[in-house]
């Protein structure tokens, strides 16, 4: 169960921050061992969380596809 | 109702057909690489970075010539080379390089439609790998100065019914409601509200929900429809310059209207003005 949701459909639409950013700025506002559930009907923004997650070595918890919506959970180290 | 300069856009499919042809090189052009292009990017693309490589690193400026030989140099390429922008943030900052790179007269140009986000869509190859480029000794043309106007240049068509000014901002910036979006602050001017006479289509009403632009005849009407027609000349401006390349690629290539310049000094400098006339609706 996710400690906190994020849904990035909507970002990058005006003149907003980069999506990875926001997931990074989210995910540091949790405590240690907390997970964020982000969620996403934009392919380049679930690439980013993953190759991100992958490359800093943050655990995924969990990572599923829903119809058009990716949804991947990160947890806080 | 067909786009005016089709070879200026190309498709993902075209660009991955000429990955490996060394008369084109592709750029990836990013507001924050560590968020795209470090994470994964098109095969033999080499990574331009908008705050490092296509601003000046001390004033408030474009690159120089000779700094944009240095870039160019860089990745290999000479003023023969056929240059395809993509990036980040829905191709904002390709079209910023795209105009920068018109203004040193670059001759042959292109955007790929849909930028990153298309090219991850549909599931194309991307790699961490940093492609490697014979160095060159590129040497560019001197400025085409009238792809950009400057704040007197504006000042002085304030009022002018043959000159059509685009404010690409959201409709809340040029309200005067808010005066930069939250996310950047240090962006924000002393007033709000837009430059008289200005027309508010926000630059994300010329693509797709892909990112693609939209048809001709769609962009025909959208632009037409607030008075920027092909008889006026038109100046785009935004808040810094980025978002009003976009619909100035768009203007210029796409509808082909014969004058239109992009205003880079935008909001954040004609907003700062002292005594410069405003309306503002908020």
């Amino acid at each position: 169960m996710a400690d906190h949701l994020l849904d990035l459909s909507a970002t990058e639409m005006g003149c907003g921050d980069p999506a990875l950013q926001i997931v990074r700025r989210e995910l540091q506002r949790l405590e240690v061992g907390q997970v964020l559930a982000v969620r996403t009907t934009i392919a380049e923004h679930a690439f980013a969380v993953r190759a991100w997650a992958r490359k800093s070595g943050i655990p995924v918890v969990a990572d599923r596809t829903e119809g058009a919506q990716a949804h991947i959970e990160v947890q806080r180290i | 109702m067909d786009f005016a300069h089709p070879e200026v856009l190309v498709s993902t499919q075209w660009v991955q057909d000429h990955q490996d042809d060394d008369s084109v090189r592709i750029l990836e052009v990013d507001y924050d690489p560590e968020s795209a292009y470090e994470l994964g990017h098109l095969r033999n693309a080499a990574l331009v970075d908008w705050k490092r490589d296509i601003n000046d690193p001390v004033r408030r400026d474009i690159l120089s010539k000779s700094q944009f030989e240095q870039l160019m140099s860089a990745v290999g390429a000479t003023p023969e080379t056929t240059l395809v922008l993509y990036g980040d943030m829905r191709n904002w900052f390709a079209a910023f390089a795209f105009w920068t790179f018109k203004v040193y007269r670059h001759a042959d140009v292109r955007l790929m439609d849909g930028g990153r986000r298309k090219w991850i869509e549909e599931g194309r190859e991307v790699t961490e790998d940093t492609p490697k480029f014979s160095q060159t000794s590129y040497t560019a043309a001197g400025a085409d100065l009238g792809l950009r106007a400057f704040l007197p240049q504006v000042l002085g068509i304030v009022g002018r019914d043959d000159i059509g000014l685009v404010d690409v901002r959201s409709p809340a910036e040029f309200s005067g409601e808010i005066t930069a979006p939250a996310e950047y602050p240090t962006e924000a001017a002393q007033r709000g509200g837009h430059i008289p006479g200005a027309a508010n289509i926000p630059w994300a009403m010329a693509i797709n929900d892909d990112d693609t632009f939209k048809s001709a005849d769609q962009l025909s009407e959208l632009y037409g429809s607030k008075g920027i027609t092909p008889d006026r000349s038109i100046i785009t401006y935004c808040r810094i310059g980025e978002r009003s390349s976009h619909s100035w690629f768009v203007l210029k290539y796409l509808l082909g209207y014969p004058v239109v310049i992009n205003y880079d000094g935008s909001w954040s400098e004609f907003g700062n003005m002292v005594g410069a006339p405003i309306e503002k609706t908020a």
